[in-house]
């Protein structure tokens, strides 16, 4: 039944538009447009948790993690956008898409990322100082959970890109 | 845009372009790096240009100045796997408009790096929490990430003026 509504959806304009349709103009395809959207949105949340992970592995020590709430709004929005225009993309061919085993392996893999973030982002507002014994300051104590948290992070995004380049390669013809 | 027949046969029998073409994995490897060069250039960008631009102002310049490193790793390996993708199909890529459009911004944006590191970096290194960046290295800064925005945006328009695709 799910099947069959998604079929006659794929035939209604907001589909169409989607997979040939032009994105406020001619010849900025919509499907091409999202996509860039898409990366963006990527790039953002991908990006700036690796660079936090760098932090969290001990590189960087002069960004201070309990100063980073600023960022993990940047890579949230980085994710909504992410989110929006994939969602926006597989309304162009849905049943394709969810006949793809590489496709399935991206969405978990994005969705074990997210709750993994979201206990790190908690565990990061709960992160103990320590007197510097060279004088001076405070040395930020990073616990090893936390540590695993921005390891596993970094694993399950090289997952995601991995899987949805591949996408593309290994999703079978278009159902009829 | 014309280009002499001579040279679009040198770029062909570059390096690794005969040998992407006659795998079935190296133009996708290719891509995967690309995208993860991209993720460690823009993430490590979007960290420094938006600070120099008054945003996290909680973090000092240098502090965040120590990313830079990710931003030329980034760099690199989407310059190396460009090079593969361009070699794999030179002549696809050289009528492509929006190519040659994207190969300038890439050069725009590494002047734009490279001016920054020259004049304004030594300038903003001892800018401390809570304290602005010059107005040279804000308009950098804007400069920098508006380009690179563009840049992966005009990426991923490639395949529309690609000559008989869409």
């Amino acid at each position: 039944m799910l099947w069959n509504f998604f079929r006659e959806f794929e035939q209604g304009d907001f589909s169409s538009w989607v997979r040939e349709g032009n994105f406020i103009a001619e010849p900025f395809s919509t499907y091409y447009t999202l996509l860039g959207l898409h990366s963006i949105g990527m790039a953002a949340i991908v990006g700036v948790t690796w660079m936090l992970g760098s932090r969290i592995f001990g590189f960087q020590t002069g960004i201070s993690l309990r100063n980073v709430g600023g960022l993990f709004r940047l890579a949230w929005w980085g994710f909504w956008l992410n989110l929006f225009s994939g969602m926006v993309l597989l309304a162009a061919q849905p049943r394709r898409e969810m006949m793809t085993g590489m496709f399935w392996l991206k969405i978990a893999a994005i969705v074990l990322a997210v709750w993994v973030i979201r206990v790190l982002q908690k565990g990061l507002s709960e992160i103990r100082t320590v007197p510097d014994p060279r004088g001076g300051g405070v040395i930020e104590v990073v616990p090893q959970s936390i540590r695993l948290q921005a390891f596993v992070i970094v694993v399950l995004w090289l997952v995601a890109i991995v899987a949805g380049r591949l996408i593309g390669y290994t999703q079978p013809p278009p159902p009829m | 845009m014309e280009f002499d027949p001579s040279v679009i046969a040198w770029f062909k029998a570059a390096w690794p372009g005969p040998l992407v073409r006659t795998s079935g994995w190296l133009f996708p490897f290719g891509e995967v790096i690309h995208f993860i060069g991209l993720c460690l250039l823009f993430g490590s960008l979007i960290f420094i240009d938006l600070r120099l631009m008054g945003w996290f102002k909680e973090l000092s310049v240098k502090a965040v100045l120590a990313l830079v490193p990710y931003a030329m790793i980034g760099l690199t390996m989407n310059m190396l796997s460009g090079w593969l993708f361009f070699t794999s199909a030179p002549d696809t890529y050289l009528e492509n408009p929006a190519f040659i459009v994207k190969m300038i911004l890439v050069l725009l944006a590494t002047a734009n790096a490279v001016f920054f590191t020259l004049y304004e970096q030594r300038k903003v290194a001892m800018i401390g929490p809570g304290e602005s960046a010059p107005r040279m290295a804000q308009i950098l800064a804007g400069s920098s990430l508006g380009l690179w925005l563009l840049i992966l945006l005009i990426g991923r328009w490639l395949p529309i003026f690609t000559v008989g695709t869409n």
